[in-house]
């Protein structure tokens, strides 16, 4: 028989996917693995999710500490 | 009275300031007695007689249509139109709380109460404006041509088709007479009555008399001092004023440090109209606050005020009608005049002060008698924006010492990040500061680069990629302009990139839908759901597919419940039967139906199970829909 569940479908790249797997482990919210970009997640972690995936993401941007170079 | 003063009175102008003063100066030569005299005296002045009686008019008909000539009667070309100016009130797309003071066909649908509600409440005090504001010009130019024709309490009776002589005998503009009387018998301006004579309200016809003449004891263009004071701000002074003002607010809103906290009534506002939102510590301007700052000044006043209207309600305690009534007032006051605060109600009063605290009005001092409307209030009502904006600008660039730069455009983008501006504006650096990181600040030019984080936060605040890129473009220096593309691309594209890298999850509250039976039933549920535009996501190896959350009460009524009702209990009762199909695929139907006789230990097998076997059975090449099968049912 068919199951309706609800939740939120998150869109999302490959890369991020895999910081959201690894999220998972510490707290089970994934419902249901839908493909490489998608994903069937609890509604409650929504927030959640995005705020550590936009830190994990940050922490892992490069960025210059020199200062801008003086004009010519 | 002398009667060549009247006559001359009437005369329609053509310089709208001249006919002002000429006004201005009967309303000081006469008395009290002013509008008395207008009455006897008008029958007389008025050259323009609307015929008396129907067997006039047959007369005219007989005529050649070309041979009479009318003034003002073809169609809408040739309509002389008194045009006071309000025309920008209908450039507003924001639908306004009071549109049944607006509207007219609002007005409809409350019968015929509603309407003199408003004749008495607004439009006895306001008819001009709210005349020109409503009515088609075909229907303007009828009230206009009977307004001084008619002798107040002895009305000349009209029949409709005394008033269609009036227009060209065709079609379109036959049309466009029904329009006009409907439209005004709606507003209850005019009414038929059962003897067919058309009357104009008298009430509003002699408060429009009032308003144009300036008598009576309205104030609908403000009541002006008797005599000026003499130490009265000039143009300049006032402009000064209005800017400071208002500068102020778009200060407040881009976070402008050093800048004292603006009046309740604005942080209402602001906030109200979401321009901000609670931050951390203070308010933060957001998406809508930014593309509120890329407008020109006369955009911004409206919206203001039509959030300030919004608001004055509940949070202020203020009567709309007021309200609206000393906003229509201010528009039509005369730049560098003193205005009188006599007759003023005590909302306006209040009002006042805080149109004072956003620069559309001066006052010396709280209390103080006189007020003098500024730049920005005089401009209200005026349609031409462009001029009124540059007026505007042009006079502040004067005080503060910037170029004629700053209205062409002074940014200059570098494909290195770097943002060169050319101005000294505290207000345009503080725009600027919401996307970049301030590096230096010369005597006439900023130094700023645009970075990732600087980016960022301007994201954050709601601000898009797209706004930043159209602020760059439309303030583009003028040596920037003749490059193209006008942005290098780099920018363009990286501060894109970093909007969208901001997005990179995206999330849609929805159901998901998985184990169907069958690849028909997950065929046939998810065709439905894509022909409505439902689905999010699909897999058919997986046979699973989520549909929004909307898109799920449609699914389910629509199709799930048929499901459940039609086939789900069958289908369970058949499982047994399924197989046996499986086992023995060539039995037909009458075999079936053989089958069910003898097997004694199946149940309940009825007539349904049976066909929609059949319906499987013929394995149509779309797969079996489930609407063959329920009809078949």
């Amino acid at each position: 028989m068919v199951k309706a569940l609800k939740g939120v479908i998150l869109k999302c790249d490959s890369t991020v996917k895999q910081v959201i797997n690894k999220l998972n482990e510490r707290k089970q919210f994934i419902i249901e693995d839908l493909d490489d970009t998608h994903l069937f997640i609890d509604a409650k972690a929504v927030e959640e999710v995005k705020i550590e995936v936009e830190k994990l993401l940050e922490e892992n941007t490069y960025k210059s500490d020199l200062p801008p170079p003086n004009e010519k | 009275m002398p009667e060549n003063t009247m006559i001359e009175f009437l005369e329609i102008e053509n310089d709208e300031n001249s006919s002002k003063q000429r006004i201005a100066s009967l309303i000081n030569k006469c008395d009290g007695n002013f509008t008395m005299n207008i009455n006897k005296s008008e029958l007389k002045t008025f050259p323009l007689k609307p015929p008396e009686n129907s067997s006039d008019n047959k007369e005219l008909v007989k005529k050649v249509a070309k041979d009479i000539n009318i003034e003002n009667v073809e169609g809408t070309e040739r309509i002389i139109e008194m045009n006071l100016g309000l025309g920008v009130f209908e450039q507003i797309k924001e639908p306004l709380k009071y549109d049944i003071i607006m509207d007219p066909k609002g007005s409809t649908s409350n019968t015929s109460t509603k309407p003199k509600i408003i004749m008495v409440d607004n439009e006895t005090k306001n008819g001009a404006a709210i005349n020109e504001l409503l009515l088609p010009p075909l229907a303007r130019q009828f009230v206009m041509s009977l307004l001084f024709t008619q002798p107040i309490n002895n009305p000349v009776n009209l029949t409709k088709s005394d008033l269609r002589l009036w227009v060209k005998n065709e079609e379109a503009a036959l049309a466009k007479f029904d329009e006009a009387l409907e439209k005004l018998s709606k507003l209850s301006i005019m009414t038929i009555d059962q003897s067919g004579y058309i009357q104009m309200n008298c009430e509003f016809r002699e408060r429009f008399r009032d308003c144009l003449t300036g008598g009576g004891d309205h104030q609908s263009f403000g009541v002006p001092c008797k005599k000026p004071a003499s130490d009265r701000p000039d143009i300049a002074f006032l402009d000064r004023h209005a800017m400071k003002q208002w500068e102020e607010i778009l200060h407040f809103m881009v976070g402008t440090e050093s800048m004292s906290q603006p009046s309740a009534a604005v942080l209402k506002v602001v906030t109200r109209a979401k321009l901000m939102k609670e931050g951390k510590d203070r308010l933060m301007i957001t998406n809508k606050g930014f593309q509120f700052l890329l407008q020109d000044v006369n955009t911004q006043v409206w919206a203001f005020l039509i959030q300030y209207l919004d608001i004055a309600d509940e949070l202020l305690q203020m009567n709309v009608v007021e309200v609206l009534n000393f906003f229509f007032m201010l528009g039509s006051l005369e730049l560098g005049m003193d205005y009188s605060v006599k007759g003023l109600t005590d909302t306006q009063k209040q009002l006042l002060d805080d149109l004072a605290n956003f620069g559309l009005a001066y006052r010396r001092k709280k209390g103080s008698s006189r007020y003098y409307p500024t730049r920005l209030a005089t401009t209200l009502t005026s349609g031409n924006s462009a001029v009124v904006s540059s007026a505007v600008t042009s006079s502040a660039s004067t005080t503060t010492g910037e170029d004629g730069a700053t209205e062409q455009g002074f940014i200059i983008v570098e494909t290195n990040y770097k943002l060169y501006a050319y101005t000294e504006s505290k207000l345009q650096i503080s725009v600027l500061r919401l996307f970049c990181e301030l590096q230096t600040r010369f005597a006439n030019m900023v130094y700023a680069l645009i970075t990732r984080d600087s980016v960022r936060k301007a994201l954050k605040h709601g601000i898009t990629a797209n706004q930043i890129i159209s602020y760059l473009s439309s303030h583009a220096h003028p040596q920037m302009k003749k490059r193209i593309p006008l942005l290098p691309p780099t920018v363009v594209d990286q501060i894109r990139l970093w909007e969208i890298e901001r997005n990179r999850l995206e999330a849609t509250e929805g159901y998901l839908y998985k184990e169907f039976r069958n690849q028909g039933d997950y065929e046939m549920v998810l065709k439905y759901a894509t022909n409505h535009g439902f689905v999010i996501w699909s897999n058919e190896r997986k046979r699973m597919f989520s549909v929004t959350e909307e898109g799920h009460e449609h699914v389910r009524t629509s199709l799930i419940n048929g499901y459940d009702e039609n086939f789900t209990k069958n289908i369970k009762k058949s499982e047994l039967k399924t197989f046996s199909i499986e086992t023995s695929r060539n039995l037909l139907v009458s075999d079936n139906k053989e089958l069910v006789k003898k097997s004694c230990n199946i149940e309940n097998v009825e007539e349904p199970v049976i066909k929609r076997i059949r319906t499987n059975k013929r394995a149509d090449p779309k797969g079996s829909t489930f609407n063959n099968s329920t009809k078949q049912n």
